[in-house]
C-alpha cells in the first residue's frame, strides 16, 4: 500500500509543481541554515581523542602567592622549573610538556620555494605516542634526542608537501631560522578537533606545521610571546632567557596519561609531594592545591566548547521554524485544493487513517527532497564559512556521516511534524461536502 | 438490505435548526432499482449521503445488511462503503491524473486485494462498460458518456450490494444518458441494488420503485408513474 501512496505522492507533486517546489525550497533554506551552524557547533563539541580522553589530564599547580580567579581555577600553564621536576616521574604512561614558537622555514637550496613563517610546536618525545599521532614517514624523536636538544623536526603532511613536494623527506634538512634542522618524521593527516592539547585560543585553529623537541627550544633560547600563555605573576630577575627558566613565570602546558585510578592517585601524591618539597624551599607560598584536570573537564572549564555557537544554532532553528510555518500554510493550501479527491477517496472506502498515510508519504517525499537540497545548501554554506574563516580548523566546516543523514532525517521529520495539522484537518474533511468539487 | 426507520436529518447552525429530512421509514430489498425524485433542494442528495454513510443521520434507525450503522467507527464505515456501496456521481468524479485502469483500481486498493485479484476485477469492470481497450487513456481523452462509464466501472469493480447514483445522466446528452441507463439496468439485472437520484421522470420510471422527496418529506410510490408525472 505504501508504494501506492508513493506513486500518488509523485503524481501530486507533478500536478502542483510550483507549490511543491516552493515547499521544497522553504524546507531546504531552513534546513541548510540550521545544519550549517549546527555542524560547526557539533564539530566543536566532539571528543577530540575518544580512545584516550578519559586517561588524559592536564597538570595544574598552584605556585602563586595570591588567589587566582575564583580560587578553584588555576592557570593552565606551569613554570619551567616545575616541568623539569615532573618530567622525572615514571608514574604516568606518558607525559608531555609543550609550548610554541614562530619561526621562518626555508628550503635548503631551492630558491623557488618561498620561505614561510610557521607556528612550531615544541614538545617532549612522548607527544606522538600519547596523542596517537599517525606518521606517513619516519617517526618522532627519541627520548635521548629530546634530552640532547637535537635539531630534528617532525613535519606535518602539509608542510612536507610544501617543502619537499610530498616525498619521503626523512633525513633531509631545511633552514629553521638561521639553523639547519633534519627531518625525522612526517605526519599523516592529523587534525584533532578541537586542538585540545594546545592553548585554548588555538583550539579551532589549523594544525601545527612543525614539531621540534622542547629542549631544543630551550637550548636555542627560542621564544614567541604571542604564542605563549606566559603567566608571570612574579617578575623574573632580569630579561634573560636563563632568568625566565628559573622564574615563577608559568608558560608550559603539561599533560599526563594515567591509565587507571591507582596511577592517578599515585601521581596526585607525587605532584603534591613536589609542591611540599618546593614549599620547604620557599616556593608554593599559599597552599598545596594541585590539580589533575581531566581532558573533557578542561574543555568545559576553558570554554573551548562555548555557548556562542549554541546561540547561533538556536537562531538558525528559529529561522527553520519560520520556514516550516510558511511551509505549513502552503500545505494547508495544497490539501484544500485536493478536497475533491479526498472526498472521493473517502467515498470509495478510504478511512481517515488511509488519508493520513497518503499525505504523510507525500510530505515525506517533499521533506526528503527538501532535505537533499538543504544538505547541498548546508555544504555550500560550510564551504563559504571555510573560505571566510580560513584561519580556523577546516574540520569544523565538514559534515560527518551522522550529520549528513541527520540533515535529511531532520527535514523529513520536521515536514511531518508541521504537516500534522494540515494532514489531520484534511482527513477530518466531511466527504459529502467535497464530492462536487473534484 | 437497507432499512431506515423513523430516520431524520436536521442541520443546526447557531440557533437555527433546519430539518433537511423529516422522519420517514424506507426499506429496500436486495436487487431493487429505486429512483429518488424531487425538486432541487428537497433533500435528495442528503438522503443519498446518509444512505452512502457519507453523512450521519440525526435520529432514527439505519440498518445496512442488518447492521446498525450508528454504532460504526470511521474505519468500519469506510470498510462498509468500500465493500457494500458503489457511488456514481453527476460529474463523474474521476481523478484526471490517473488513467482509467488506476481510476477503477482506486476502491480496490483500500480493499487490500492482491495485484492479480485487482487486475481481474478492473478488467472485468472495464469490459462490462465497454472500455477495456482504453484502459491506459486518461479521463480528459474521453467523452462525458465514456467518463461516466468509467465511474460505473469503478463503482462495480468491488461487487457492491448497492449502487448509489446521484443524477448519473445529469451532465449527458440524451443518447449518452440512454446508454448509461441501459448499463445501470444491466447491472441491476445481475443482482446489484440501485438507488438513483434523478430529475428526469422518464428515467425515474425505468426503476421498479420510485420515492419522492419534497421539502424533506419522503413519500413512496409503487408503479405509480402517473402520480409522479
Amino acid at each position: 500500500m505504501y508504494s501506492y501512496y508513493f506513486k500518488l505522492a509523485l503524481l501530486s507533486l507533478r500536478k502542483t509543481p510550483l507549490l511543491s517546489l516552493l515547499m521544497v525550497i522553504m524546507i531546504a533554506i531552513g534546513i541548510g541554515a540550521t545544519m550549517t551552524t549546527y555542524t560547526v557547533s557539533y564539530m566543536m563539541s566532539q571528543d577530540p581523542i575518544p580512545n584516550k580522553s578519559a586517561n588524559l589530564y592536564q597538570v595544574q599547580l598552584d605556585s602563586l602567592d595570591y588567589e587566582f580567579a575564583d580560587g578553584d581555577t588555576l592557570p593552565i600553564t606551569i613554570s619551567y622549573q616545575d616541568v623539569q621536576a615532573l618530567l622525572k616521574s615514571d608514574i604516568p604512561k606518558n607525559h608531555v610538556a609543550l609550548s610554541a614558537i614562530q619561526e621562518e622555514i626555508r628550503h635548503i637550496n631551492n630558491k623557488d620555494i618561498e620561505p614561510r613563517s610557521l607556528e612550531v610546536r615544541s614538545t617532549t618525545s612522548d607527544f606522538f605516542n600519547m596523542f596517537e599521532v599517525p606518521f606517513l614517514f619516519g617517526a618522532g624523536w627519541s627520548e635521548q634526542d629530546g634530552k640532547d636538544a637535537a635539531q630534528v623536526a617532525v613535519l606535518s603532511k602539509e608542510t612536507n608537501t610544501w617543502l619537499f613536494n610530498g616525498e619521503n623527506s626523512v633525513g633531509k634538512t631545511f633552514y629553521f631560522g638561521k639553523d639547519t634542522y633534519r627531518v625525522i618524521g612526517v605526519l599523516d593527516d592529523w587534525n584533532p578537533l578541537p586542538k585540545f592539547y594546545a592553548l585554548q585560543n588555538e583550539a579551532f585553529k589549523k594544525p601545527n606545521g612543525i614539531f621540534i623537541p622542547f629542549n631544543t627550544q630551550i637550548q636555542n633560547e627560542l621564544l614567541t610571546l604571542k604564542l605563549m600563555n606566559n603567566y608571570c605573576w612574579k617578575e623574573p630577575d632580569d630579561q634573560s632567557f636563563a632568568s625566565l627558566l628559573v622564574s615563577e613565570c608559568m608558560w608550559v602546558v603539561f599533560w599526563v596519561e594515567l591509565s587507571n585510578k591507582k596511577s592517578h592517585d599515585e601521581y596526585q601524591t607525587f605532584i603534591d609531594n613536589h609542591a611540599k618539597e618546593q614549599q620547604s624551599l620557599g616556593r608554593f607560598p599559599r597552599r598545596i592545591f594541585n590539580k589533575l584536570l581531566p581532558l573533557k573537564q578542561y574543555l568545559i572549564v576553558e570554554e573551548i566548547i562555548s555557548d556562542d555557537s549554541k546561540l547561533a544554532v538556536w537562531l538558525a532553528a528559529l529561522f527553520l521554524l519560520v520556514c516550516l510555518l510558511n511551509c505549513m500554510s502552503l500545505m494547508i493550501a495544497k490539501f484544500d485544493a485536493k478536497s475533491g479527491e479526498i472526498g472521493l477517496r473517502r467515498a470509495v472506502g478510504a478511512s481517515q487513517q488511509d488519508i493520513v498515510k497518503q499525505f504523510a508519504i507525500e510530505l515525506s517525499v517533499i521533506g526528503f527532497v527538501g532535505g537533499l537540497l538543504g544538505l547541498l545548501l548546508a555544504k555550500l554554506g560550510l564551504i563559504a564559512a571555510a573560505n571566510t574563516y580560513h584561519y580556523l580548523h577546516s574540520g569544523l566546516m565538514q559534515m560527518n556521516t551522522q550529520l549528513t543523514l541527520g540533515t535529511v532525517l531532520l527535514a523529513v521529520i520536521s515536514s511531518l511534524v508541521f504537516g500534522l495539522y494540515p494532514i489531520i484537518k484534511a482527513s477530518y474533511m466531511q466527504p459529502s461536502s467535497q464530492l462536487k468539487s473534484l | 438490505m437497507l432499512k431506515m426507520k423513523s430516520l431524520s436529518k436536521a442541520f443546526v447552525t447557531d440557533a437555527i435548526k433546519t430539518q433537511a429530512l423529516h422522519p420517514f421509514d424506507l426499506t429496500i430489498e436486495q436487487g431493487e432499482f429505486v429512483s429518488i425524485i424531487g425538486p432541487s433542494g428537497s433533500g435528495k442528495t442528503t438522503f443519498l449521503n446518509i444512505a452512502g454513510l457519507l453523512e450521519e443521520h440525526s435520529d432514527g434507525l439505519y440498518e445496512l445488511d442488518e447492521q446498525n450503522v450508528a454504532q460504526f467507527t470511521d474505519k468500519k464505515k469506510s470498510a462498509y462503503r468500500n465493500e457494500k456501496i458503489g457511488f456514481v456521481f453527476q460529474s463523474f468524479n474521476l481523478i484526471p491524473e490517473l488513467n482509467l485502469y488506476d481510476n477503477v483500481d482506486m476502491p480496490l486498493r483500500y480493499r487490500k486485494f492482491n495485484r492479480d485479484e485487482r487486475h481481474k476485477r478492473i478488467m472485468q469492470a472495464l469490459e462490462q462498460v465497454g472500455l477495456a481497450g482504453r484502459k491506459s487513456h486518461y479521463p480528459t481523452q474521453l467523452s462525458g458518456g465514456q467518463q461516466q462509464r468509467v465511474a460505473i466501472a469503478r463503482a462495480i469493480a468491488g461487487t457492491p450490494s448497492v449502487i448509489l447514483a446521484d443524477e448519473p445522466t445529469g451532465n449527458l446528452d440524451s443518447k449518452m444518458a440512454e446508454g448509461i441507463m441501459s448499463l445501470l439496468k444491466d447491472i441491476n439485472a445481475a443482482g446489484t441494488s440501485i438507488i438513483m437520484v434523478t430529475h428526469d421522470n422518464e428515467q425515474a420510471a425505468q426503476a421498479n420503485r420510485i420515492v419522492q422527496i419534497k421539502d424533506g418529506h419522503l413519500s413512496e410510490y409503487t408503479h405509480n408513474k402517473k402520480a409522479i408525472a
